[in-house]
């Protein structure tokens, strides 16, 4: 009885079709801790399942980062100066021009043992990011939670989307950025953060919680914007995919967009995702981060944004490709007022295919100047 | 002694810990090219990182299973990467409510993507050692390892209606298997 080592080991293959790419000292550096903590710590290791992240609204999930590909940044390890640049990795190239935009904030709050910073906060009229620090006298695993983590923006009752990044960097030492968008704009943000516990998720160190009490407040203005209505979509097979407006900051370029779906697909389909691929008429390629999306059940319509790098300003024109992806799988939870989780699910049957794709034609976008 | 180009492959199948440290100098260009290709479509962040460890850890664990010389070690390590990327691109695809999907995974579910599916992926490789050499060789290229039939077929100098025939009866006979499996365990 062969295992899929040995049968990988049987099996023959061309030389050729292998492929190698540069990696830095630093990585090489990275995986090798990982691996001698693994080593040290289980002989008989076995992967850790994919960390599956409760649905509130709609959570955009993105687990830590490693791997410096950049070597121009690689000097703020381990003191790292930009963390939006530090855990987008180098690879969206999104956050750039982040840190340079963002306000300082870097307050500290300590309690019970461990000291939470603010390091930096923005606003880009949509989206609220910030990056923290946590120090703690206890190991918290690679990927510590925060149990009780509650973000408020003064008199906003709408929905929030967002996404959460945390990463050990050393020892007892953990970066992050949690991301919140709201459903409309807005010149100015109070934000009150609230952080009652801490909780690794990882199983080995699960039984350590630590609460405390970590309060922040901090108001932020919007990054000014230049709004451009646009109002321009495409249809197919009766799905209606348009783009609503692109608000160009001088870090990054939100595009707003809205899908709106027949009955009869309703029916047929549980998720219904419009996602967008852009690039400009000069070859640039953008990367973004979905920032979720929000709608009513009783409608048919649903609202998105995606939230995208620095915008060439030799570009005159954008080229959006609209994209739904159509599924019968996953599911989440809903939340009303009062907290009450209800289970969303599906099933597949012969009516209700597992997936499915509709692929749009372009959208040209004019820029305005 | 020291770790050396001559000598890593013995020393890590000793347990050497210096042997992993001077394969992931050795590998790591080329263990993260391949996982890169297969997993950077999912735009998710961490999860080529976490398959590259993973990889590296499985050479680690697995390593008395290797039997070969230099360049066979080499083609191990990318098989593995190759393997455990495209492992993980299906498990990721399943766990997306915002699906990205592969064509082929969603257009035809074949015998094998069940298998798959079912949460034990052990079963399907034990099935498939049951098959005869020449058969368990093209499954793994073709379900471990994304082959395509007529890069297999280029590989075993046949045609590739005879690697699609034979795909189409070990199928079937897998199904089979299978079938009795679950039998088994009801």
């Amino acid at each position: 009885m062969k295992d899929i080592y040995e049968l990988l080991n049987d099996v023959d293959i061309d030389e050729g079709e292998i492929e190698t790419m540069e990696v830095s000292d630093i990585e090489k550096a990275k995986v090798k801790k990982y691996l001698k903590k693994s080593i040290k710590k289980n002989k008989g290791w076995k992967k850790k399942g994919l960390v599956a992240a409760a649905l509130c609204f709609v959570v955009i999930g993105s687990v830590g980062v490693v791997g410096i590909t950049n070597p121009a940044y690689a000097s703020e390890i381990p003191i790292v100066g930009d963390i939006f640049r530090f855990l987008d990795n180098g690879r969206t190239g999104m956050y750039d021009k982040y840190k340079e935009n963002a306000n300082e904030i870097n307050v500290t709050k300590e309690s019970n043992g461990v000291a939470i910073t603010i390091k930096d906060a923005i606003f880009d009229g949509k989206t609220v990011s910030y990056t923290y620090e946590i120090k703690t006298d206890k190991d918290l695993g690679e990927q510590p939670m925060c149990g009780e983590w509650y973000f408020n923006i003064k008199g906003y009752k709408g929905g929030m989307s967002g996404g959460s990044v945390i990463k050990k960097v050393n020892t007892n030492t953990y970066i992050g950025k949690d991301d919140y968008t709201i459903d409309n704009e807005k010149d100015e943000v109070i934000c009150k953060l609230n952080i009652s516990k801490i909780t690794p998720i990882e199983e080995n160190v699960s039984n350590i919680e630590i609460e405390g009490n970590w309060d922040f407040d901090f108001s932020l203005k919007a990054i000014p914007g230049n709004k451009q209505i646009i109002n321009k979509g495409t249809e197919k097979d009766g799905v209606k995919a348009n783009i609503e407006s692109i608000t160009k900051t001088s870090m990054s370029f939100i595009i707003n967009y809205s899908q709106v779906v027949p009955n009869e697909l309703k029916k047929k389909w549980f998720g219904m995702s419009l996602e967008i691929e852009v690039k400009d008429d000069l070859g640039n390629i953008y990367k973004g981060q979905g920032n979720g999306g929000h709608g009513n059940d009783n409608d048919n319509t649903m609202y998105w944004s995606k939230t995208f790098g620095k915008l060439d300003e030799k570009a005159t024109k954008l080229i959006v490709t609209p994209k739904m992806y159509l599924s019968n799988t996953g599911g989440g939870v809903s939340m009303d007022e009062n907290g009450k989780e209800t289970e969303i699910k599906h099933t597949v049957d012969a009516d209700h295919p597992e997936k499915g794709k509709i692929k749009f034609d372009d959208v040209v976008i004019d820029l305005e100047k | 002694m020291r770790c050396t180009e001559k000598n890593y492959i013995n020393r890590l199948k000793k347990g050497n810990e210096d042997a992993l440290e001077f394969i992931v100098d050795k590998y790591l260009g080329l263990v993260k090219a391949t996982v890169y290709k297969v997993l950077s479509p999912l735009e998710r962040d961490g999860i080529i990182e976490e398959c590259i460890n993973d990889v590296f850890l499985s050479v680690w664990n697995n390593s008395n299973k290797f039997n070969g010389e230099e360049l066979e070690f080499k083609k191990w390590i990318y098989k593995i990467a190759k393997f455990k990327a495209i492992d993980y691109y299906r498990k990721e695809i399943k766990n997306l409510d915002v699906s990205l999907e592969d064509k082929e995974i969603s257009t035809n579910k074949l015998v094998e993507e069940e298998i798959i599916s079912a949460e034990d992926r052990n079963e399907l490789i034990q099935l498939i050692s049951t098959l005869e050499p020449l058969d368990r060789d093209i499954f793994t290229m073709k379900f471990f390892l994304g082959a395509k039939s007529d890069d297999i077929a280029k590989r075993f100098e046949l045609s590739r209606a005879a690697i699609d025939n034979r795909i189409y009866r070990g199928k079937k006979k897998l199904s089979k298997e299978a079938t009795r499996l679950k039998l088994e365990v009801v």
